[in-house]
């Protein structure tokens, strides 16, 4: 096959390699069943793991159209591609961990005005922490997924493209761990993946991919919100300007973000955005966009990789992203105490979320530490 | 004596193809397909593989297939699971006169829980009247449920237009495939068809097996609670071979369906010429331009269509009066009486089905002993 040419670097047979058991994290979609594919003509002993992380709030509503990962629908896909592959696949029922320790997370951050990363924590505790627990007690000696990363000297890094950053999502997870992930596709751009999943014959090589939270339907993640704490969380109240004049009213703070000019419903001379959330007062402060600047981000719940303790970050100079699209703003980081960093940056951040992650990173793209903004 | 079989429309001789391999899995896949371990995970294989293959031909998706034991079953689950989610009471339904008995009695138990139930009406060819459909909705009709082709007469209804009536008017359609699917090429998608039901035994698959068609989004309740079997439309260990042996069947149903259904039409209609032009007195039933083509509902004058059938398997040949469902019982087809026949025309009605393996010789034969049975009949009920 001609197409398969360009991709034959991944496609070469190890005799050695039969003799490893790999498990891959199969989510259904184009990317985890392409890495199947390839493990499998690598020789790798291959073993195929889905996680049943979520039921859905309407256990039978599984809308063709509703986009969410890991629904039935997913879990029947990863397993024909296992099918497929001809290699064994088993699904871990690890829903009531999800729901305590993502889910409820999720819930809890919004009460307070911050805006969750529910990947970061997911990635942490349950899929790269329970799902890759389970894939060892099956025997397995690497856990692969199909994320666009790579592994440097045993430690976390991006992709060629800094721009497509999906380790930002995976800094949470522990250093220990790391030993046993592989990133087979990590070097290939998402054009390419589907060229070669198409080519190898993937069976859902132009299955359309998830952007949003997983376990809330559409991205509907106020109704997400409304219907977990029964409308409790959702109460009116005024949007002020700093200096305390109210400009409007919301219906919910959870509708907010950091940054969030539109949906203020509020007429003013000039463009407002949301500059902080007060849950306590259940206010949403807005002003102008040269407010949103700062040069420096708090972070806190740290999670080292090329260094062994909080201390040993102070004065280090790197660069980091408070967003997961962030750019890297080069600079150093300030240790406070042995639980909080501050960055100080030399160009200046806009829209500082608290509750999504402060990453840094090397000058190659080597996950360096991870923190939550505070 | 050589056994003539013209009863296909209720049910069909197995093909050796698919038995064989529903042989192999009986033998081979016996774990339940809800089992964690490898031979669990055969048979769920088994069971995916068939469903796919069943749903790329009706070119739906196989998440949309729901396998049940039967046709009856299916048409159970497609009424009564839709009025279930919508709370059944003050609910309107809209049907016809000639639906099989599952569709009628199914429906007079849901008159029970409160819900509105209208039978349309059809003319002497078997057909509804669209524009009394169109009069006959609602604000609260739910659901609207026609037989594709009719069972006994064989008259083919236009679900294309009824579909479009249904989207229009946000209805859920509705089909009952059992006689249709493996005859008429067509796809529910087309048509706007919501839920339709199909059954393996009607084109030489297994007993036992049938399947309805849910569309995605349509939102429907299981009836046979306990397990979440069938994305949890369905409780029960699925019966994997039977569902291996409806794919096959499927398969090979669809290799022939043209051609076939031109030899079979040509055969039936060879068949009913010969008929008129030797025995005095016969009608043909049902929409002689759209109807199925292997159906051939006959009203024979002055002659008991019971003692036709028996003498008529006396010579080894089997045909049926009205459907199988109602055979046991004197009371005349429900469908005939729609018709607008009598009791007595009713009475005096046969029906023959042609199937893959008849041919001329059964064709020749049987009118042949038609003739002979009929002037029997005729003779002694001058007498009697």
């Amino acid at each position: 096959m001609e197409n398969l040419k360009k991709f034959e670097h991944l496609l070469q047979f190890k005799e050695e390699n039969k003799a490893i058991t790999v498990a891959v994290g199969m989510s259904g979609g184009v990317d985890s069943s392409t890495v199947g594919y390839l493990l499998k003509k690598q020789g790798y002993n291959v073993i195929g793991i889905t996680m049943k992380h979520w039921s859905g709030m309407d256990e039978y509503a599984t809308d063709s159209n509703s986009k969410s990962c890991c629904s039935l629908d997913d879990i029947h896909d990863a397993r024909r591609v296992c099918d497929d592959l001809e290699i064994p696949h088993y699904v871990v029922n690890l829903t009531e961990p999800f729901k305590n320790i993502v889910v409820d997370y999720f819930i809890d951050e919004y009460a307070k005005g911050r805006t969750p990363n529910p990947c970061m924590v997911c990635n942490r505790h349950i899929k790269l922490g329970k799902l890759m627990e389970a894939a060892l007690k099956l025997g397995a000696d690497y856990v692969a997924t199909g994320h666009y990363a790579r592994i440097k000297n045993g430690l976390l890094s991006t992709g060629d493209d800094p721009r497509k950053d999906q380790v930002y999502f995976l800094s949470q997870m522990k250093k220990e761990y790391v030993k046993y992930l592989m990133f087979p596709i990590g070097e290939l751009e998402k054009p390419q993946v589907r060229e070669l999943a198409k080519a190898l014959g993937v069976r859902v090589h132009a299955k359309r991919e998830s952007q949003e939270i997983c376990f809330v339907e559409d991205g509907k993640y106020k109704e997400f919100l409304d219907t977990m704490t029964n409308g409790k969380i959702s109460k009116a109240g005024n949007i002020i300007l700093e200096n305390g004049t109210i400009v409007g009213r919301h219906e919910g703070i959870t509708s907010y973000t950091i940054g969030q000019r539109k949906g203020l419903g509020v007429s003013y001379h000039e463009p407002l955005y949301v500059l902080k959330i007060d849950s306590e007062k259940n206010e949403v402060i807005v002003g102008s966009d040269d407010k949103l600047f700062r040069n420096s981000v708090i972070g806190s719940d740290i999670n080292l990789f090329t260094v062994d303790t909080v201390n040993d970050l102070n004065e280090l100079q790197c660069s980091a992203k408070a967003r997961s699209r962030d750019r890297l703003h080069k600079g150093y980081v300030k240790v406070l105490n042995d639980k909080e960093i501050e960055f100080i940056s030399e160009d200046m951040f806009r829209a500082v979320t608290p509750g999504q992650g402060l990453v840094l990173y090397t000058e190659d793209g080597v996950v360096i530490a991870s923190s939550f903004i505070k | 004596m050589k056994e003539i079989y013209l009863d296909n429309s209720a049910s069909t001789q197995i093909d050796t193809e698919v038995l064989e391999y529903m042989f192999q899995i009986t033998k081979d896949c016996y774990a339940n397909p809800s089992s964690v371990h490898k031979l669990g995970q055969k048979s769920r294989r088994v069971m995916d593989e068939s469903r796919e293959t069943i749903a790329m031909f009706l070119k739906v998706k196989s998440r949309e297939l729901i396998f049940t034991s039967s046709g009856s079953e299916a048409n159970n689950l497609a009424l009564r699971g839709i009025m279930k989610s919508t709370k059944y009471k003050g609910n309107h339904i809209i049907s016809t006169k000639i639906e099989h008995s599952s569709i009628l009695k199914t429906l007079e138990d849901l008159e029970k829980e409160g819900v509105e139930v209208t039978l349309l009406d059809v003319d002497k060819y078997g057909n509804i009247n669209l524009d009394e459909l169109k009069k006959a909705i609602k604000p609260s009709t739910r659901l609207i449920s026609i037989i594709h082709a009719n069972n006994e007469i064989g008259t083919i209804q236009d679900i294309k237009s009824i579909g479009e009536i249904c989207k229009a008017k946000n209805i859920v359609f509705h089909v009952d495939a059992v006689q249709s699917f493996g005859k008429i090429l067509f796809y529910p998608e087309e048509y706007n068809i919501n839920l339709m039901s199909i059954a393996a035994h009607k084109f030489y698959g297994p007993k036992g097996i049938g399947a309805l068609y849910i569309s995605s989004g349509t939102k429907l309740e299981k009836i046979i609670t306990g397990g979440y079997q069938e994305r949890n439309r369905r409780a029960g260990t699925e019966n994997i071979p039977a569902i291996a042996g409806f794919a096959k069947a499927t398969e090979l149903a669809y290799s022939i369906i043209h051609a076939e259904s031109q030899r079979e039409k040509e055969l039936r209609d060879y068949m009913e010429a010969l008929i008129l032009k030797n025995i005095p007195f016969v009608t043909i039933n049902g929409d002689l331009n759209n109807r199925l083509s292997n159906v051939s509902s006959l009203t024979i004058d002055n002659a008991m269509a019971e003692s036709i059938l028996f003498n008529l398997d006396l010579r080894g040949i089997c045909i049926s009066a009205g459907s199988a469902c109602s055979s046991g019982t004197l009371n005349p087809s429900h469908v005939l009486l729609a018709l607008g026949h009598d009791t007595k025309m009713a009475k005096s009605s046969i029906r023959v089905s042609l199937g893959k393996f008849n041919n001329k010789e059964d064709i020749d034969e049987f009118v042949k002993q038609l003739e002979l049975v009929v002037e029997q009949e005729r003779n002694l009920s001058d007498l009697y």
